[in-house]
């Protein structure tokens, strides 16, 4: 009957697959072995400068830290900013948890360590975004929230996906694990769009043109190109803002999902190219692949029961 | 129903037939075992459930709060704050909104002078040179990459706490240029107009300050446009006998 479809019992049915459904364990482990590539990438482009900002009196020294918070009158905001990395001083050890932190991220991008080296992974990209503090931009918090979701998925190789004959086995801490990713990054997109709208350059068609023009910022300096053209920097403003609320409403969408995610990842390219965001449009491009319809993941359950 | 609704009605059964068959009288559906596992226990599903929608909710209300937030976001964040930074999941005041053409997305930059000054309308007769990360040349990082992004962060962040007044704040963020160039008798904040700013806009400094050493201690002084000043009317007329 119908109407079982609206009472609350049937609603929380919904909840309840929706989230705790059987997934296949190595979907999750090919999403997780490529944010374990970022995460490793974002380690290594740390390894630079890290012994600048925390080695014995850089800006960011555990003493100087210590003194610009008691400065600033931040030593209560500052209390759950938690990091091992505080009780370090030598660059050396800077290193060395850098390099600990690509390791550990190979292992998990190979399906070694078991469920605990996800877990640790997590742990390592946190103590270092935490110790970073204002230096901090929203990779470290994106790539937080994505590893933080993949580790609850059982251990898997990155290209376990195309291992023949199949070895996948579903399991409900992969779908919980998919399913939050999927929903976490879908509210960061929201809130992008939304946040993004607060701007008049979003409405003005000149959107496009100030994520590029701090051009000494910039990898690729596309001010004196053809995107300086009102109509082609006007178009792409305008598209950027469409394409992110309609791209993840395909997203959910069965018929529309690969479009849908497309359209996500070429918005990811756009604002990689345009912003120099790399790391921030590669972890949001992998984030957004753990997107699945909704219908897909309750044909699935369907299958499962009937048999 | 019509013979065209017919073929596209068996054609969707075709395509998922078990779901057809099962979806009707499914809501109740058996996720324990389907091919591996055992679900969770109906304990387990509920607390994972409220902790999802807390974490969500958290989550968006961090993420939006970037454009001026309501006294309520601010109450709800101040509730949260514990949660979303020790697992580094909230936004944080970071531009979440990619570009809003605003100042702070100016290009910043560091430079000191070897030259003394003493008042701020002297930094155009100086000679700046432009401090970066890494090996101190701002030359060495990749422009775009995550070594100059991170400099950038930190000298906009010091050019804004020196524009909201707190030339202490700032110093404390500086001292340590200081000090690696111990023949540096001065240090700025100089911050580029790009092609969205004003056509008469030019580079300014939104701070300026001399580096003051004595044998053991180091200091920076911030130097600011004289301000203009008045005088009570009486006193400028002086005492009438």
């Amino acid at each position: 009957m119908s109407s079982s479809k609206n009472d609350p019992v049937s609603a929380w049915a919904a909840w309840d697959r929706f989230w705790f459904a059987p997934r296949s364990t190595d979907r999750m482990a090919m999403i997780r072995g490529l944010l374990c590539l970022v995460a490793a990438a974002y380690f290594a482009t740390c390894w630079a400068d890290a012994a600048f900002w925390y080695g014995g009196g850089g800006p960011f020294s555990a003493e100087r830290v210590a003194t610009f918070l008691r400065t600033a009158g931040l030593e209560g905001a500052a209390a759950w900013i938690v990091s091992p990395l505080f009780l370090f001083k030598s660059a050396w050890l800077y290193h060395l948890y850098l390099a600990v932190s690509i390791g550990v991220a190979g292992l998990v991008a190979c399906g070694r360590g078991g469920r605990l080296a996800p877990w640790a992974l997590w742990l390592l990209l946190v103590g270092w975004a935490n110790r970073a503090m204002i230096l901090a931009g929203l990779t470290e918090s994106l790539l937080s929230l994505g590893l933080f979701a993949s580790a609850i998925a059982p251990p898997g190789s990155l290209w376990a996906i195309r291992s023949k004959p199949p070895r996948s086995t579903s399991q409900w801490t992969a779908g919980f694990s998919q399913r939050l990713l999927a929903t976490q990054v879908s509210v960061v997109l929201i809130a992008t769009a939304a946040t993004m709208l607060a701007g008049r350059v979003w409405f003005n068609g000149l959107g496009a043109y100030a994520l590029a023009a701090p051009s000494p910022d910039r990898t690729i300096d596309w001010t004196n190109t053809i995107l300086l053209h009102p109509l082609v920097h006007e178009s792409l403003t305008h598209l950027m803002i469409v394409s992110l609320p309609i791209g993840l409403l395909m997203c959910w969408i069965e018929r529309t999902n690969r479009l849908g995610k497309t359209i996500l990842l070429l918005w990811c390219l756009i604002v990689a190219l345009l912003g120099s965001l790399w790391l921030y449009a590669a972890t949001m491009a992998v984030m957004v692949m753990a997107i699945d319809p909704i219908q897909k993941m309750n044909q699935q359950v369907d299958r499962a029961s009937a048999k | 129903m019509s013979a065209k609704k017919r073929k596209q009605a068996s054609r969707g059964r075709g395509r998922h037939p078990a779901s057809s068959e099962t979806r009707a009288g499914d809501d109740h559906a058996d996720l324990s075992t389907p091919t591996g596992g055992t679900g969770p226990t109906p304990a387990v599903r509920t607390g994972l459930s409220i902790w999802a929608v807390f974490h969500l909710f958290a989550l968006f209300v961090s993420f939006v709060s970037v454009v001026e937030p309501s006294s309520l976001q601010v109450q709800f964040l101040s509730l949260v704050d514990p949660y979303l930074t020790l697992g580094h999941f909230g936004a944080d005041d970071r531009p979440v909104y990619l570009a809003h053409g605003n100042v702070s997305e100016q290009p910043h930059r560091l430079q000191i002078s070897l030259d003394e000054i003493t008042q701020i309308d002297q930094i155009d007769r100086c000679e700046w040179t432009t401090i970066g990360a890494g090996d101190y040349e701002a030359s060495a990082a990749l422009p775009g990459g995550a070594v100059s992004d991170r400099v950038a962060r930190w000298v906009a962040v010091a050019a804004t706490l020196a524009e909201s007044e707190q030339p202490g704040v700032v110093a404390e963020l500086l001292l340590p240029i200081a000090r690696h160039f111990p023949k540096a008798k001065a240090i700025r904040i100089v911050r580029f107009p790009t092609d969205l700013s004003d056509v008469t806009a030019t580079e300014e400094s939104p701070y300026v300050a001399r580096i003051v050493r004595s044998q053991d201690t180091l200091s920076l002084i911030q130097l600011t446009p004289k301000r203009l000043s008045s005088r009570a009317i009486d006193e400028v007329d002086g005492p009438t006998s």
